[in-house]
């Protein structure tokens, strides 16, 4: 059972993406929206655990002046985005 | 791929034009049908609930929200479920609970329509994928 997690909270306002850092378990995908992105940036990237797949939405890093190339992560689109949540088993939102 | 198809529900928890849960919902639920999936239920939770307002009114320059979820309705078929706990304290009354509460007018309408958790759970269950579109 692998599991996507969702998170739209910048890591620079508020704690869930350590909670979410804590709780993800090898096989799992996260993928950064909305003001999640913001952990693109930066060191913020290296704190994942192995075997853990990370990614950012591009729309909303481009919306917030993120260049894709800027990141450290993959970003993907809208349509990977609907793909992620169709291969995995679950989805689950952390704000 | 149609064969193949998910369907899905999508659960909103944010306001519109505060927050991005409203885009962001939108903008997954609108593709969908590209990879042969479909949105079956849509359900408004929190503040999340005044997507019904019936008499939104943006600025013609801005996304019309409201417009958005109707025509969301019409193309995928979907529900547009919202909790009613959570809309008759913000306002948000049907025709019923407009007269049971003697309002003089309705705030929201169909395709709209006012629903408890159970039908959240039901959705949940009959649903492939409940994905949560927060605050």
């Amino acid at each position: 059972m692998s599991t996507l997690h969702l998170i739209n909270r910048s890591p620079f306002a508020a704690s869930a993406l350590q909670e979410l850092v804590s709780a993800v378990s090898e096989g799992d995908h996260v993928l950064l929206i909305e003001d999640g992105v913001y952990a693109a940036l930066g060191t913020a990237a290296s704190k994942w655990p192995e075997g853990v797949e990370i990614r950012a939405l591009r729309e909303d890093c481009v919306s917030r002046g993120i260049a894709p190339a800027s990141t450290l992560l993959e970003t993907i689109d809208v349509a990977g985005f609907v793909a992620l949540t169709a291969s995995t088993d679950r989805t689950v939102s952390w704000f | 791929m149609a064969s193949q198809g998910l369907t899905y529900a999508l659960m909103v928890q944010g306001a519109p034009y505060s927050q991005q849960a409203s885009h962001s919902a939108l903008r997954f639920a609108e593709a969908l049908p590209a990879q042969g999936h479909r949105v079956a239920t849509v359900f408004f939770y929190h503040d999340g609930v005044y997507n019904a307002a019936s008499m939104m009114t943006p600025p013609t320059d801005e996304p019309h929200l409201l417009e958005r979820w109707r025509a969301l309705h019409q193309t995928q078929q979907c529900e547009l479920l919202v909790c009613v706990a959570s809309a008759v304290r913000r306002g948000l009354l049907d025709h019923g609970e407009t007269k049971r509460h003697g309002h003089p007018h309705p705030t929201l309408e169909a395709p709209f329509e006012l629903t408890g958790l159970g039908q959240l759970m039901q959705a949940a269950h009959h649903h492939d994928r409940l994905i949560t579109f927060a605050p």
